[in-house]
């Protein structure tokens, strides 16, 4: 099995202030989109088997809204906000000016506005990303889907598998003040991204 | 319906999962692109259940998880099997899984894996010489099962219905 290197106390601290940098970024670019102040309620890095990556969902059965998108550029890796269906609606409720309840299923233009919050959440923390460690990193169209938390990870997961068994996860929860609205955020880097952005990094005075 | 007194042993990604126990049900949860291999001995009564998520190895067999590529989890789930008991002419073979979960314009096909995995596995299934005897694949929506090593009897749920025996 191939092992991931455990980052040093150097890295981790540096791909944390990165993420952390990164996730900020996103939650003020979806703020924006939504129309209300959305706060980080946690963030946590995790090592874990791919196997186990489903219950950072709910557990694979668990029904979900998955947004995903892949970054390429100067390095690879996988992007996920997922969130419980009845939450996703109402945020589409909130975004396309709708009274609450008035969205039950995720037809063309759902998930388009869907497609749009992966878009700006995406595009905002790569762009921090990018610029604290002059790389360029783009985000894929978003692709949507709802189904069980399984399916929705597979997307990334096989990819991921594909070199290694494990995968480096940044777990992000959010919401608003009254945590009425709530999602998680999820970043899952490939070795190589993490090598590439963490070799920048330290080469690039990081400007903290 | 399966008995629900049974124990419940859940193959996850890349996992095989063999048994003899009446009192077991195999089963794969949350299946997107991934296969559930379902095989089954109604002599010997012994199941086993591959949980398959990347076609080939290319010869990458350094991987923990004995069950991630079709073309190593098919011979090694039927010599498990063979090793409690199973008899490989007479296995009953079942596939669930192999969605093509991305739909979105712009995401390049390489992300579709469920194709490609149906496509190694039964080319696996082939090289083995075990045909399939029933298969829930395909379409666009994830899809659990259940394999009652009692019976043999597998079940498998889309997205959205209700459990039915394949």
């Amino acid at each position: 099995m191939q092992r991931m290197q455990i980052l040093t106390k150097d890295e981790l601290a540096v791909w944390t202030w990165l993420v952390s940098k990164g996730i900020g970024n996103a939650m003020y670019g979806l703020s924006g989109m939504i129309g209300c102040e959305l706060a980080v309620t946690g963030l946590s890095l995790k090592q874990i088997a791919a196997k186990d990556a489903a219950e950072l969902l709910g557990g694979p059965e668990n029904m979900v809204v998955g947004i995903y998108l892949t970054i390429s550029g100067d390095a690879t890796g996988h992007l996920m906000l997922a969130h419980d269906p009845k939450i996703a609606f109402e945020l589409i409720d909130m975004m396309t000016g709708q009274p609450l309840n008035s969205t039950r299923h995720l037809g063309e233009m759902e998930r388009s506005v869907m497609g749009e919050m992966g878009n700006i959440t995406g595009s905002f923390f790569l762009n921090a990303l990018a610029d604290a460690t002059n790389m360029t990193l783009t985000p894929s169209p978003p692709a949507v889907m709802i189904d069980m938390a399984g399916p929705v990870l597979d997307v990334a997961l096989t990819k991921i598998m594909q070199e290694q068994d494990e995968v480096l996860v940044v777990e992000t929860a959010f919401g608003t003040a009254n945590r009425q609205i709530s999602g998680t955020f999820l970043v899952m880097p490939t070795m190589e991204f993490l090598r590439a952005i963490l070799k920048h990094s330290f080469f690039t005075s990081i400007k903290c | 319906m399966l008995n629900t007194l049974d124990r419940t042993t859940v193959a996850g990604l890349g996992e095989i999962c063999v048994s003899r126990e009446p009192g077991v049900t195999l089963a794969c949860l949350g299946l997107g692109s991934c296969i559930g291999l379902c095989a089954y001995d109604p002599v010997a009564r012994v199941a086993g259940l591959a949980h398959i998520v990347l076609p080939e190895s290319n010869h990458n067999e350094s991987s923990k998880v004995s069950g991630k590529y079709a073309d190593i989890a098919v011979p090694l789930l039927f010599a498990e099997m063979c090793k409690h008991g199973a008899v490989k002419s007479r296995l009953v073979v079942k596939l669930v899984g192999g969605a093509r979960m991305i739909q979105s314009a712009g995401f390049d096909p390489v992300f579709e894996m469920g194709p490609r995995n149906l496509e190694m596995t039964k080319k696996a299934l082939a090289a083995e010489g075990v045909r399939v005897a029933a298969a829930d694949t395909g379409g666009n929506l994830g899809r659990s099962l259940w394999l009652e090593v009692r019976s043999g009897k597998v079940l498998t749920k889309t997205t959205g219905t209700v459990p039915r025996e394949l």
